[in-house]
């Protein structure tokens, strides 16, 4: 055994001392410029049919860059991927 | 209407102009930039955003920072010494305590105050003092097994 400097040690993780000190930056904790903020608004209601969203007064209000509904996905209702054949 | 205050962090003393509204982790992480503390759920129940005021555990997500003035606060941002680590810290690392890495800040913090007042407690004494910290990858084995490693020296 004694021949390996790795197999069979137990090895301190690399970002360690990052994450006992605080330092670690999670993607909450960046602050990127002209960083824009999002938040999900979610349907009051369980297995619910959308039949409209007006988004038009929330487009409306001060600093609002978009608002983005199942419109804007091209009809895909999960992830950005493409399905494997 | 902004009030302006003082806060105690880690030793310095900050002047700010915030809102009566934000809580102590909002402007910990958005006005101080000390993003140590985490924001887990929001709500109280995770303990994510933990730190010490007075020397006790606070959940800073319940707490507002006009609430905070003339208070001592440490976050783990406070407690490594000028590049040395406390012995807290590195027994997380040494014990492999730390996964994710999330819940890590809350917990140590929460673990230093409880050895602050009991240094040699016992095991089932230690799973209690960290009740108020989940953590969703280590299953909490490693983490009380470094806690308690740094009650027996």
């Amino acid at each position: 055994m004694e021949k390996y400097s790795v197999i069979g040690k137990r090895l301190p993780r690399v970002d360690g001392v990052v994450k006992a000190t605080g330092e670690a930056k999670y993607t909450a904790d960046m602050v990127l410029p002209r960083m824009l903020y999002g938040k999900v608004l979610r349907s009051p209601y369980p297995h619910a049919r959308i039949v409209h969203i007006d988004t038009s007064r929330a487009e409306r209000l001060p600093g609002v860059k978009a608002v983005i509904t199942g419109k804007d996905t091209l009809g895909k209702k999960y992830g950005g991927l493409p399905a494997l054949p | 209407m902004k009030q302006l205050i003082e806060l105690d962090v880690n030793g310095e003393v900050y002047e700010l102009a915030v809102e009566p509204r934000r809580t102590l982790l909002e402007v910990l992480r958005e006005n101080l930039g000390l993003t140590g503390a985490k924001e887990g759920c929001d709500m109280g129940e995770c303990g994510t955003c933990t730190v010490l005021m007075e020397g006790r555990p606070v959940l800073s997500c319940l707490i507002l920072a006009v609430e905070s003035q003339g208070k001592e606060i440490l976050t783990i941002e406070g407690l490594a010494k000028v590049g040395q680590l406390s012995a807290l810290q590195q027994s997380f690392i040494d014990h492999g305590a730390i996964q994710c890495g999330f819940c890590t800040p809350g917990i140590i913090l929460t673990a230093k105050a409880f050895l602050d007042e009991n240094p040699h407690p016992g095991k089932e004494e230690v799973k209690r003092a960290i009740g108020g910290n989940l953590c969703r990858c280590t299953g909490y084995v490693k983490i009380i097994e470094a806690i308690l490693a740094v009650a027996q020296e």
